[in-house]
């Protein structure tokens, strides 16, 4: 009898892969299922098109399935993840020139309690939010996406990217030092 | 919101200790009783959490749910690939080793379940029970019974040569397999003949004993 999906809501990330190397195919469709958001939404905001996000999203978990072998049980599958999205993003922005978000995505907000005041307020965030990734340079809009949208630490964030701790934060101090500039109308605005 | 809320000209603490206390990975008494005192750090951590609460309400993206569905469907292909391909390695050996016979020219994973079957069968006329009797009933539908027939004395050789006649003992393997059997079904199989064979002496060696065996 298949073991109950609870049970693996409760499991790690490297919890699940092992279930998975182990041919338990549940574990796969957990982990899926629980990167579906983060890392769709760092890809989406990283190359700025729906179509490519769903590419890279579906490449990288393909490589985890080629490479499963090379994961190292002790290092944590969020980085070994989100360093494959990286590399798939970095290819992708080297072969083309920067472009705006363009929209289409399924946009998660919790309905219960949303007057259409709060809807249109959310909409302009995001809209505004995702013009002023769009602004940064991919390796700034790299380390702001991962910290802000795929949970990463900071620590976590050199070890995908393959930078030191000093450069990531320097990184994101610029990023941040942008964002705040591109988004100063929506400060203290919330409907 | 100003840039210059973002240089802090403070000289004690660095923006990269501030963004490590702002997103709360760092904890540092000393710095954090500073920051309570110094207007430009606290203007600094609070401009990056208004920064995060903005990015936070703008959102996440999903893909579409056939995405999810596809890349399980693909995970399950690859679990099922890596299988296949252990039994097709085997079936490449015992083509190897039994050369061109009509049978084994199928896929290799074919012939691996074939050859299988028959070692069930050989090991099976212990119990008094018909070989060619029970081969010509149990052949799956899709191999043409005449080849299997034709081949069988080689298997048998083969058999006989690997494991020595008359060494094995009363077995119970009667399955039927087909290329639609589960690798799990036919494994199972596999080592139950391996302990009645007397490959395996104790329990203790079933754990370490699977088809991986058959292919050292």
């Amino acid at each position: 009898m298949p073991e109950s999906m609870e049970k693996y809501d409760r499991l790690s990330d490297e919890e699940l892969f092992q279930k998975f190397m182990d041919g338990d195919e549940n574990g796969f469709d957990k982990l899926v299922k629980r990167y579906e958001g983060p890392l769709f939404t760092v890809a989406m905001r990283m190359v700025g098109q729906r179509e490519k996000a769903r590419d890279i999203f579906q490449e990288t978990f393909m490589r985890v399935l080629k490479h499963k072998d090379n994961f190292d049980p002790d290092g944590k599958f969020s980085t070994w993840i989100y360093a494959i999205a990286a590399n798939l993003c970095r290819d992708h922005l080297r072969s083309r020139a920067r472009s705006p978000i363009q929209g289409g995505g399924t946009f998660l907000e919790p309905v219960s309690n949303s007057t259409p005041e709060r809807e249109s307020y959310l909409a302009e965030v995001r809209r505004a939010v995702d013009e002023a990734i769009s602004g940064l340079p991919p390796d700034q809009r790299e380390v702001f996406v991962m910290r802000e949208y795929g949970g990463m630490s900071f620590k976590e964030i050199a070890e995908a990217t393959g930078q030191k701790l000093n450069t990531v934060l320097g990184r994101m101090h610029l990023a941040v030092k942008k964002m705040r500039v591109s988004l100063e109308a929506l400060a203290g605005e919330e409907a | 919101m100003k840039e210059s809320d973002m240089e802090t000209g403070c000289e004690k603490v660095s923006n990269d200790d501030l963004l490590l206390i702002a997103y709360g990975e760092r904890e540092d008494a000393e710095i954090l009783e500073h920051v309570k005192t110094c207007p430009q750090c606290r203007a600094y951590i609070e401009g990056v959490k208004e920064l995060h609460l903005l990015a936070g309400q703008a959102g996440m993206y999903y893909p579409d749910g056939g995405l999810a569905l596809s890349l399980q469907v693909e995970a399950r292909r690859t679990m099922e690939k890596g299988k296949t391909s252990r039994l097709e390695s085997f079936g490449e050996r015992l083509r190897d080793f039994f050369g061109e016979s009509p049978v084994l020219r199928l896929s290799p994973a074919a012939a691996a379940i074939v050859v299988i079957f028959f070692i069930g069968l050989y090991t099976a006329s212990y119990k008094g029970e018909s070989r060619r009797g029970l081969a010509a009933s149990a052949v799956p539908t899709y191999l043409d019974a005449g080849l299997v027939s034709k081949t069988l004395a080689d298997v048998e050789r083969a058999v006989n040569e690997e494991y020595g006649r008359g060494e094995t003992e009363e077995v119970y393997v009667e399955e039927e397999f087909s290329l639609d059997s589960g690798i799990d079904e036919i494994e199972l199989a596999m080592i139950d003949l391996e302990y009645d064979m007397g490959l395996a002496e104790d329990d203790a060696d079933l754990d370490d004993m699977s088809l991986d065996w058959y292919l050292e």
